[in-house]
């Protein structure tokens, strides 16, 4: 495992708990999310499997860290 | 019973859900009331046939007849459908692609999918998996299905082995036999191939047996739709004018009869088949008559016919012209024109617009009296009324009531009134092409004599509106929920910081800062008689200033004016554009930094710098955002007017003596441009001969054409130079450049010095004739002159030459905007279209269409840009000011 993506500072997956909570914060179902295919070089990086909840941390000229939150799915 | 009527009593459900699927023959014959059997369309006396496509039968859509199967008049029956059996089956253009899928992933032998047993439950499972989780995931998973189906040669179900296919566009179909023969396959075929595959199969490949068989893509059956949907126009001539979808649908049944005529007295089968070809063709042009490579249908006059795609697609169309988009009354558009004497928040409304256009004013006991005087005067006086409504929900119309002042007193709490704009009312503003927020804000109804809308000047940035005859529309909002909402969201002065890039999209502009720069001169001073006008001018109710000197006349400075209508504890420092020496405001003895302390304006002269629009960090920009928009809006109405009476008083005016420079000037730059030239000369003959060598990554073409390039534009610079060191400071035009009123020092070297390169698509003139740009050029040359390099300027006149390459520049320019607004007008359309349904939830997160998430955060930070510091949430530099100069 290397460098990550230019821009993002730190990828994390979330804990079961933890998504639950968060999802019930934001009133969504998981697929509502935005998505992330599993074959993707930040999932592989977070060791995240299909169904898993990543956070995302990025970092913006405008906006110093930005958060969110993508669902990781298969293919 | 009327339709309004009607309404109430049909059972209201809520639509959960939508789904797609085609028409089952036993549907459409169910569904319909009637065969069309004859392509008779009236009789000898001009009367429907029966069992023809104006048949009574199927509802009637014009007033005094009744429908003969439900007995209703026009306005209430809902049309029924018929149907045309046709003698031989045709292929719905519409689904010819989805027919080629299915067959090609399917047993043309068994009709089974071409997949092992093994691998169907394989996928079976996963598509169960998917569509409990990943619903939108299962599309992907039924394309992949049929890409491996297709695949397969040989049928692992009955060992057939599978020819290959071909589908030429819009309907034909062929088999590829060993031989690599190709045979036509009829619809008739297509649809005992397509009957076989069995309902399991089809789910795999994403298709719902139960709303959608395969098989009914191809058409046996061909609902005819009622009169409501294809309605005929009487004439003036009282000739009657069928719609083009009767016109389609006669043409089917007739080539339907002949077709059967064939096949009846046994005709061979080439001619029964160009036949059934001709019947597809109708078929297919009824739903599209715009299909790639199919001729048009036309009408006898030559106008193609409209198919059901064509209702529906396009500007015109149902979605977009229709739906998305219609006319709307209360609604009034004219030309526009300027007013600098009313408020930014205003509008000048016409008489003749105010007294059609009205706002519906409910009766209370504290407006009846005013409404009850609206009414007397009726709806031809403004300000007066046109239609007032009772509550029983009676409109009455006032034009043609005799005795208005009766009604008047008729008149009690709980009626409406339907009353002309007044002054003072909301209404909303647009100007098209309405690309942004601001394209359409609320202002505040002025009705005025004239013709035309009137705008304040500060409020063509947003619009992008100018006077050479641009129209704009006006739309009076009709509840008072509308109204609320426009004035404490659209209103102009709402909007003075846009939400595109967070400063200040209106703003002093033009004469505002000529004017505002020369009240703010040192040397500017005024009389008693002035000051007076002035604050007038401003609408001051407060008392003018003390007089800067006493003897042995009273004078006012400028400044003390402005000062005059500053918000009281307003400080501020910023440098200004004639910022040279002086480092430290505080230290500085000229007029090269602002200072306001306490709304007092000790020092600098405004431009367009401190009380401009779209200047980050500037005055105007601090008085937007720290004060309330009614704040703001006031300073710039009063100021505005203040700095425009004054230039009045002072004159103002470019002449050619604004653009005089002595002749010392006109020799430095004499020099400039001649050794310019030289030196583009010396280039050309290194690169003649070859001594030029190529930058890296560039041809020695290309290098020479920088090198020129930057010669050249030297020449203009060091010219731009030389204009500023000699043109009088105190002259016109350097005035306007150095403020930022209007133009540029280049703008003036150009009239006074040299035009300098012409450029066509940002490159040196190269184009025209053979080997030279023009006949008077010596071949192939490529020297600054024939490459368009203008030595002359605009004060002294262009050579014939100049002056050409001048024109083709300009020419380019034009074309380039108007490329440019027609690609990025087609951008703009695809791009709301995408993001329309994009909101901010009231806890921050941006989401869609109220399902998916976008961002936890609007923006990632949570800042609105409408009330933000250029994009930022706040200005540090502010703060160190007030704690430097200890507010
Ligand atoms: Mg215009
Ligand atoms: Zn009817
Ligand atoms: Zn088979």
């Amino acid at each position: 495992m290397g460098r990550i993506v230019i821009g993002v500072k730190d990828v994390s997956v979330i804990p079961r708990e933890q998504a639950k909570e968060l999802l019930k914060k934001l009133r969504l179902k998981p697929w509502q999310l935005p998505w992330i295919r599993a074959s993707d070089p930040l999932v592989k990086y977070a060791g995240a499997r299909p169904g898993d909840i990543l956070k995302i941390v990025e970092e913006f000229p405008t906006a110093e860290e930005v958060v969110c939150y993508r669902l990781v799915v298969p293919g | 019973m009327s339709l309004a009527e009607s309404v109430e009593t049909v059972p209201l459900k809520a639509i959960k859900s939508a789904k797609f699927g085609l028409l089952s023959p036993e549907i459409v014959r169910k569904y319909a009331i009637m065969e069309i059997t004859t392509s008779e369309v009236y009789d000898e006396g001009g009367l429907p046939v029966r069992g023809g496509i104006t048949d009574r039968r199927l509802g009637v859509a014009e007033p005094g007849a009744r429908c003969e199967t439900c007995g209703h008049a026009y306005d209430t029956c809902p049309g029924h459908f018929g149907y045309i059996e046709l003698v031989k089956p045709v292929i719905h253009v519409g689904f010819a692609r989805m027919i080629y899928d299915i067959l090609r992933a399917t047993c043309p032998n068994c009709g089974r999918i071409m997949l092992r047993n093994d691998e169907i439950k394989r996928y079976r499972e996963r598509l169960a998996r998917l569509r409990q989780r990943w619903r939108l995931l299962a599309l992907n998973l039924h394309e992949k299905i049929r890409k491996k189906a297709s695949e397969r040669a040989v049928c692992p179900h009955c060992g057939h082995k599978k020819n290959k296919m071909k589908f030429e566009r819009p309907y034909y179909f062929y088999e590829e036999t060993e031989g690599g023969a190709l045979v036509k396959l009829d619809p008739e075929t297509l649809r005992e191939r397509l009957a076989k595959v069995p309902g399991e199969d089809l789910e795999l490949l994403g298709i719902d047996p139960a709303v959608a068989r395969p098989e009914w893509a191809i058409l046996r059956l061909l609902p005819v739709p009622p009169p409501h949907v294809r309605p005929s126009i009487q004439l003036e001539s009282g000739v009657r004018s069928e719609d083009d979808l009767t016109h389609k649908l006669v043409d089917i049944i007739r080539m339907n009869e002949k077709l059967k005529m064939a096949i009846e007295t046994g005709a061979p089968t080439n001619v029964i088949e160009s036949l059934w070809d001709l019947l597809q063709y109708h078929v297919a042009t009824y739903f599209d008559n715009e299909l790639p490579g199919v001729p048009v249908a036309k009408h006898r006059s030559g106008r193609p016919l409209k198919g059901l795609a064509q209702r529906l697609k396009g500007k015109e169309g149902r979605f977009r012209g229709s739906l998305s988009g219609k006319r709307v009354n209360f609604s009034a558009r004219t030309v526009i024109s300027p007013d600098p004497n009313i408020s930014i928040n205003e509008v000048g409304v016409p008489y003749e617009i105010a007294k059609i256009v009205t706002v519906p004013e409910r009766v209370t006991e504290w407006n009846i009296d005013f409404l009850r005087e609206l009414v007397i005067r009726g709806p031809d006086v403004w300000p007066g009324a046109n239609y007032v409504i009772t509550p029983e929900g009676r409109r009455i119309d006032l034009r043609y009531v005799k005795d208005r002042k009766a009604l008047a007193e008729r008149l009690a709490p709980g009626w409406v009134v339907e009353r002309h704009l007044i002054d003072g009312d909301v209404v909303l503003f647009n100007r098209q092409p309405s690309l942004h927020r601001v394209s359409m804000m609320g202002h505040i109804v002025k009705v005025l004599p004239g013709r035309t809308f009137r705008l304040h000047l500060s409020v063509c940035p947003p619009y992008n509106a100018d006077f050479d005859g641009d129209e704009m529309n006006l739309h009076a909002p009709q509840t008072e929920e509308a109204r609320a909402e426009a004035r404490t969201l659209m209103l102009v002065e709402k909007q003075i910081i846009t939400p595109r890039y967070g400063g200040s999209i209106i703003g002093a502009r033009q004469d505002y800062i000529i004017g505002a720069y020369l009240l703010s001169h040192k040397s500017t001073f005024i009389t008693k008689r002035e000051l007076a006008y002035l604050l007038g001018a401003g609408m001051s109710a407060e008392d003018p200033p003390e007089p800067a000197i006493l003897h042995p006349v009273e004078l006012w400075t400028g400044k003390q004016v402005i000062s005059h209508f500053l918000p009281r504890d307003l400080t501020w420092v910023q440098p200004t554009a004639f910022k040279s020496k002086c480092q430290d405001a505080f230290r500085c003895d000229r007029d090269e930094w602002i200072i306001v302390i306490n709304g007092e304006l000790v020092k600098g002269v405004l431009d367009k710098k401190s009380i401009g629009a779209e200047q980050i960090g500037s005055l105007w920009h601090r008085i937007a955002r720290d004060y309330s928009p009614e704040v703001a809006r006031r300073w710039l109405d009063s100021s505005l007017r203040v700095f425009l009476r004054f230039l009045d008083l002072h004159g103002f005016s470019l002449g050619m003596d604004s653009l005089h420079l002595p002749r010392e000037a006109y020799e430095e730059i004499d020099r400039i441009v001649k050794s310019g030239i030289e030196k583009a000369y010396e280039l050309l003959n290194d690169y003649r001969s070859g001594r030029l060598e190529a930058m890296p990554g560039l041809t020695v073409h290309e290098t020479f054409e920088n090198r020129i390039a930057e010669i050249l534009s030297k020449v203009r610079e060091e010219a731009a130079y030389v204009v500023e060191r000699y043109l009088a400071k105190n002259s016109e035009g350097y005035l306007m450049a150095k403020t930022g009123a209007r133009g540029s020092i280049i703008n003036i070297v150009q009239m006074v010095a040299v035009l300098g390169q012409q450029t066509i698509r940002g490159e040196r003139i190269r184009r025209g004739f053979r080997t030279r740009t023009l006949p008077h050029f010596p071949a192939d040359d490529i020297g600054p002159h024939a490459g368009g390099f203008v030595q002359g300027a605009f004060k002294f006149g262009l050579s014939p030459i100049e002056y050409f390459f001048h024109a083709a520049a300009g020419r380019d320019g034009l074309i380039d905007t108007a490329v440019r607004t027609a690609q990025s007008g087609y951008m703009q359309r695809r791009l709301i279209n995408a993001l329309q349904d994009i909101y901010v939830a009231y806890d921050g997160t941006v989401r869609f269409g109220g399902t998916l998430l976008l961002q936890p955060l609007y923006g990632g930070d949570g800042v609105d840009v409408s009330r933000s510091d250029h994009g930022k949430i706040i200005d540090m530099g502010v703060l160190r000011l007030a704690a430097r100069v200890g507010t």
